[in-house]
């Protein structure tokens, strides 16, 4: 850090995150078996494909402690106008380090004009940001402990007279070197520079002869169209040295302002404190998810603020009887997946709600093909493992359990392989997952054996039951053996609706499992039932 | 600037420049499927084949307008006034058409000489593009200037001659020449008046070819405030950079300059687009007649249906080299079409016929018929059995419906259906059933179908009920089986007929069979 700088002293709790290197990294298979990488490639490419924010996407809380303090830093952030502020001050960080990386490497001794000026231009950019940041922050009240500090360090660094030098220095700068002007004549290998105002050979403008021939065509839209498009030549960096020795020469011709610039340079070439780009990592990473969660939410889709329930510990919901205790309790679930595809065939996202008590363990979700089970089980593990990340989850409510390890079974896709190899694969993969144990996880699996004999699936299936139920760990298991399903199993259904013409409904719901195939009404389900149609043509 | 496509004030979907692109490359991926599956279904490639005569650009231009169609009936019109025109003087728009494409094959060749964007070369070169632009427009100009005014009915075609007497006068080709001739000089000599930007970057806020080097010189002696510099001889990478510097302070004048010449090429690949059209047809109506196959202009008209003479399929004639057998029906009454009975006995020939009709009809172009009286169809749906179901997700039924799905996500009243053989991998009840829902939600909506089917009970559905839907709301429906003679020879002809419960699969098999000893 630079010395000239009153270094602000910075607490830990200025980070309200944390440091990001506690926990473990969740394996790329798990992500990509709910269907989640892409959205947080989206989520960290957004603002800055940096590290830093992947891994904090990527890193479950350890404890349940530090999940719930990430709750309450997210609770400050969102009920007041501070997420505007700090946004603005993650990206204005952003813009920084970013114009930085083009001046901080040529750092040793000599400096170019142009990079100077980069430099001059940068500070004075976040001279006015900060300034203005400062500001609104000052009429902010953050009823959390570490957002109060961090406010308070901000408005301490930009009234801090350093600043304040850097401030007026900067402008007065700018508004010399815009002043400068000449006339610069080309022919190939040679240029000349006139800094007086002749205009004694004064030629027709290119542009205004050319323009004038076009004339023709302007009354034509579609030409017009055509024309607006036309891309600008761009002046490229390719020419920093001739820029370079132009530059010398008008300021060999006026000196002045560009003297100053040197020494401007000279002084302020480190002037980021370094508190700052972590802590705009820590505001992007709220700031990813409160976008995307917005954008969500106009579909009508809800996130909420999970309530974390260990297994035996009583929750503030009466459900005496013969239940027992609420293990899970969770309404209005989705899957991000969809709803970051957007609604489909005009049709909202159906959300879904579960419920598990006393002694259950294990949700076995069987019903109609593409009825929406895997969805509905890739759901319930989003929704741990955005929990796990404290974040908001996509369910209205949702009382669940801290999960800090998500295991997740997905047969897999390739036909190549003999039934034996496929088979013996799916126990590998069961194997390896049941192997890596934690007192609190959560199993995904997903049509694991299906290729097997039903006799068989049924015998390994029940085996594995007994190890999860022995173990504590929660349980969804998506299969089409309905027989899976029985007591004390939780059997969840894809729902066909009940009218005559079958519907699927992409809703799961607790009910007997049946069995039951359903090839008709193709029409439904394609929506070409008269009506559809008819509603599908008229459309706009 | 007029449009030999369409009507002043009527700016087509598809504007000229869009034919710099790939075909359909702007369009929905969906809708591109569509109408690749047009293409196969009624075997048009054969008739796209013998318009372009194996002219590429000719052949990209004529599918993709046949396959664009018109919006309205004016558009038709329009069209075939010109198309009179051009049967009338064939050699007059084949002449205009090859100047107009020789020209902008040697623009595109000089455009794709360049692939730097260095220096003024691009300035150079938009000058050098310009000028072959000149020349182009000097020949159409020639073209059009000789030809004998009164041979000249349509408005489109005498829009274009007076745009040639009056807007690209010699004086204005004289200018333009001029003007490309200064921008292929810029980069040799320019100079530009600067202030510094934000960035210091040189900001030229005047561009001027100066008739002479003479600042350069100048500079010598007013020392106080000028400046010369030279570059070292040998320095390649700041003679480049110099360049580069000017290239930038003349990026407005580029960018005028780039403006124009995008004008006037997007300018002549509409006349391009235009002439490729009837120049298209005008050779596939050769191609046909050498076959012994009529082609006429069709009459539009606020009819049901429609009617046609000696209706033919192009493709079928072109493919085989023969002329085909041609029916002449009469259904102007009806907006149903159903076509029963045996196999091989001309029925999806038949719907090919008629629906290569609708699509060339509704583009404004010339039909497979003597003589086609129709209202036009806005766009040509088609679904025809696949042979091959490889998708290993899905039923065939279901891929079907997937299809249907897509249609009816692109089709609008006034449009058309052909459906052959649909729904054929389920049970006749389950076919018919759901060929009724579609067929009567569609036909409520304005839109003709046209049906080939081997389900009787889809068929007997509308027999049976054709009575009562004979009212203000329903036509009547045209029953169409093929025709054989008394010792059952097939004519392929097909002939009104009340559908029959019976195919003719046992007649195919004992055919087929009848060597092999059982």
């Amino acid at each position: 850090m630079n010395q000239q700088y009153q270094v602000i002293d910075h607490s830990p709790s200025a980070l309200p995150f944390g440091d990001a290197d506690s926990g473990h990294t969740v394996p790329y298979q798990t992500l990509d078996d709910l269907g989640i990488l892409p959205l947080i490639d989206t989520l960290c490419g957004g603002k800055r494909d940096s590290d830093e924010l992947r891994e904090l996407f990527t890193t479950p809380c350890e404890t349940r402690e530090i999940a719930e303090t990430r709750q309450s830093i997210w609770r400050d952030y969102m009920s007041s106008d501070l997420s505007g502020v700090l946004d603005d001050f993650s990206m204005l960080i952003r813009n920084v380090q970013m114009a930085s990386g083009r001046f901080r490497y040529s750092a040793d001794g000599h400096r170019d004009i142009l990079e100077q000026n980069l430099l001059l231009r940068t500070i004075s950019m976040f001279c006015e940001s900060m300034n203005d940041i400062s500001s609104r922050l000052h009429a902010i009240h953050p009823k959390y402990k570490a957002m109060q500090s961090l406010c308070s360090t901000v408005i301490a660094y930009t009234s801090s007279q350093t600043f304040i030098t850097m401030n007026q220095t900067a402008q007065s700068l700018e508004k010399k070197l815009k002043q400068v002007k000449f006339n610069i004549r080309i022919i190939p290998g040679k240029f000349n520079i006139r800094v007086d105002n002749d205009n004694s050979d004064e030629q027709p403008g290119l542009e205004e002869q050319l323009s004038y021939l076009a004339e023709p065509f302007v009354d034509n839209p579609s030409l017009a169209r055509l024309v607006a498009s036309t891309p600008q030549s761009a002046v490229g960096h390719d020419m920093d040295s001739i820029l370079q020795i132009v530059l010398k020469r008008v300021s060999s011709l006026t000196p002045e302002p560009f003297h100053q610039l040197d020494g401007f340079a000279e002084v302020y070439q480190n002037f980021l404190p370094s508190w700052m780009p972590p802590l705009a990592v820590q505001i992007d990473f709220m700031n990813a998810w409160k976008d995307y969660t917005n954008r969500i939410s106009e579909q009508g889709l809800l996130f909420s603020l999970p309530q974390f329930i260990g297994p035996y510990e009583q929750t503030g919901e009466d459900d005496s009887g013969t239940h027992g205790f609420v293990q899970e309790n969770v309404t209005g679930l989705f899957n991000v997946v969809l709803a970051s595809a957007g609604p489909m065939d005009h049709q909202s996202i159906v959300t879904n709600s579960y419920k598990i008590c006393g002694d259950e363990r294990i949700m076995v979700v069987t019903g109609a093909n593409q009825g929406g089970k895997t969805t509905f089980a890739r759901a319930v593990g989003q929704l741990h493992y955005f929990a796990s990340l404290g974040l908001p989850v996509p369910a209205t409510y949702a009382c669940i359990r801290f999960t800090p390890l998500i295991l997740t079974g997905f047969a897999s896709k390739e036909n190549l392989r003999d039934q034996r190899g496929k088979l013996e694969d799916d126990l590998l993969t069961m194997k390896l997952l049941l192997s890596q144990s934690l007192p609190d996880s959560l199993l995904v699996v997903n049509e694991m054996f299906a290729s097997t004999t039903t006799h068989d699936a049924l015998f390994i299936s029940h085996k594995l039951f007994d190890i999860i139920r022995k173990r504590n760990y929660l349980c969804v298991w998506v299969t089409f053996l309905s027989e899976l399903a029985a007591k004390p199993n939780i059997s969840m259904v894809a729902e066909v609706r009940g009218d005559s013409k079958a519907k699927r409904t992409y809703r799961i719901v607790r009910k007997t499992a049946d069995g039951a195939a359903h090839a008709l009404s193709l029409l439904n389900i394609h929506h070409l039932c008269r009506e559809d149609i008819k509603k599908r043509v008229d459309r706009p | 600037m007029r449009s030999l496509l369409y009507k002043p004030g009527k700016d087509g979907q598809e504007c000229a420049w869009s034919s710099i692109s790939s075909v359909e490359q702007n369009k929905d991926n969906q809708i591109a499927g569509i109408v690749c599956q047009r293409v196969t279904d009624l075997g048009l490639a054969e008739v796209f084949k013998a318009g372009s005569q194996g002219d590429a650009r000719l052949s990209d231009i004529f599918e993709r307008l046949i396959l664009a169609g018109c919006d309205d009936v004016e558009t038709i019109d329009y069209r075939q006034t010109i198309m009179r025109d051009a049967l009338q003087s064939p050699e007059l728009f084949r002449r205009i058409y090859s100047h107009v494409s020789e020209t902008v094959q040697t623009i595109r060749k000089e455009k794709l000489s360049l692939f730097t964007s260095d220096y003024g070369d691009t300035l150079a070169r938009d000058g050098r593009m310009l000028q072959y632009a000149e020349e182009g427009l000097r020949r159409i100009r020639e073209d059009l200037i000789e030809v004998d005014a009164t041979t000249i009915r349509s408005e489109g075609m005498s829009m274009l001659r007076m745009e040639f007497l009056s807007t690209f006068t010699q004086a204005y080709l004289e200018n333009l020449r001029e003007a490309s001739v200064s921008l292929t000089i810029a980069p040799f000599r320019m100079s530009a008046d600067v202030m510094l930007d934000d960035e210091l970057n040189l900001r030229a806020y005047d561009v001027a070819v100066p008739e002479k080097e003479r600042g350069i010189l100048r500079g010598i002696f007013a020392r106080r405030t000028t400046m010369n510099y030279e570059v070292p001889p040998n320095d390649i990478s700041e003679r480049q950079e110099l360049k580069s510097l000017q290239n930038a302070l003349s990026a407005k004048a580029a960018a005028a300059a780039n403006q124009l010449y995008s004008s006037v090429i997007s300018y002549l690949l509409r006349i391009e687009e235009g002439m490729a059209f009837y120049v298209g047809f005008l050779n596939l109506r050769d191609e046909l007649l050498k076959l012994g196959c009529v082609m006429c202009i069709p009459v539009c008209g606020n009819y049901v249906g429609w009617k046609a003479q000696e209706l033919y399929d192009p493709g079928l004639a072109l493919r085989e080299r023969i002329c085909p057998v041609a029916n002449t029906i009469d259904s102007l009454d009806s907006e149903l079409m159903m076509i029963t009975g045996a196999n091989q006995g001309g029925k999806t020939t038949f719907l090919r016929s008629f629906g290569s009709a609708m699509v060339l009809m509704t583009c404004g172009g010339l039909v497979p018929a003597s003589a086609l009286t129709a209202r036009p169809w806005r766009k040509v749906f088609t679904h025809f059995e696949s042979d091959e179901d490889d998708s290993m997700h899905h039923g065939k039924l279901d891929e079907e419906l997937m299809h249907i799905e897509a249609i009816v996500d692109c089709i609008k009243p006034g449009d058309g259906l052909l459906l052959n053989e649909a729904f054929s991998s389920t049970n006749e009840r389950e076919c018919a059933q759901i060929s009724i829902e579609i067929i009567d939600a569609l036909l409520s909506k304005d839109i003709n179908v046209c049906v080939v089917t081997h389900c009787f009970e889809l068929a007997a559905h509308y027999f049976n009920t054709g009575e009562s839907r004979n009212d203000e709301f329903h036509k009547p429906v045209m029953f169409l089986s093929p025709s054989r003679q008394d010792d059952g020879t097939r004519t392929f002809l097909l002939t009104p007929q009340k559908p029959e419960n019976r195919a003719f699969a046992e007649e195919s098999y004992n055919k087929i069979f009848a060597s092999i000893d059982c």
